[in-house]
């Protein structure tokens, strides 16, 4: 499931990684190869963690519902105090 | 050293110290005041955290039951069971380091902002969003392996904290 979502958004940060380092190569060669393969490896990890957050909108959304829930129960409880 | 000199260092020192103590004292006193009432009202606070034992066991059956094809529901259920867990441990976390406090502790600079941010909450005023997620966070990464693997705090737990407000 992390798969259909990781590949789509490590080909867009491919593609940023590669714009980037190309035209850094252009003016400054010996640091283009680099910088590109530095863009990919932060890529890599920023697709992973946008494509978990892509797969659990419900989840995140269920998770802010019951801690309001919890919340106006706890803050209940203490009003009546 | 001159005594004429150390005269005035010892006095500057001193009127120091006691602005110092002087403008903490309110802060000191709602803190005791916060766990005196926390110690009235220990019975509350127990049935309060019992009653969400019971709604977060409510929310894992129910997330159990629901089958693999009602995955948004089943998703979303997950995520009412740890936003229910967060807010659990989460006055866990309050009640500690309001008896941390009591007792004396200096408290590092998040445990004093999720202190704030919490008392905020619950007494039901208004909170910004960035304080809220910054409470969630710092719940979460306290709680990281109960509230993952849905485990509320049991019947031990619970008593051991009511012992330490009693104890306070």
């Amino acid at each position: 499931m992390y798969l259909l979502w990781f590949i789509p958004y490590l080909l867009k940060y491919i593609l940023v990684a590669a714009l980037v380092g190309g035209v850094v190569a252009v003016f400054f060669p010996p640091i283009g190869g680099g910088l590109f393969l530095l863009l990919l490896l932060g890529g890599v990890v920023a697709a992973w963690t946008d494509a978990k957050n892509k797969r659990r909108p419900h989840e995140r959304q269920g998770e802010a519902e019951g801690f309001d829930q919890a919340l106006r129960s706890v803050q209940h409880s203490f009003r009546q105090r | 050293m001159p005594i004429p000199f150390l005269i005035p260092l010892l006095l500057t020192a001193a009127g120091g110290i006691t602005i110092g103590v002087l403008s903490r004292q309110p802060e000191i006193n709602r803190l005791k005041e916060q766990v005196r009432v926390l110690q009235r009202e220990i019975e509350t606070l127990r049935k309060a955290m019992q009653e969400q034992q019971r709604q977060i066991n409510e929310l894992k059956i129910r997330y159990s039951t629901l089958k693999v094809w009602n995955f948004a529901e089943r998703q979303r259920t997950r995520g009412m069971t740890r936003g229910s867990l967060i807010l659990h441990y989460g006055l866990r976390d309050y009640i500690e380091l309001a008896v941390a406090q009591y007792r004396g502790k200096v408290l590092e600079v998040d445990d004093l902002r999720f202190f704030n941010g919490f008392n905020v909450m619950v007494n039901d005023q208004a909170l910004g969003e960035e304080e809220k997620s910054f409470v969630k966070e710092y719940i979460t990464a306290r709680h990281r392996y109960q509230i993952d693997n849905l485990i509320p705090m049991n019947g031990e737990d619970q008593d051991a904290l009511a012992h330490m407000v009693e104890a306070a």
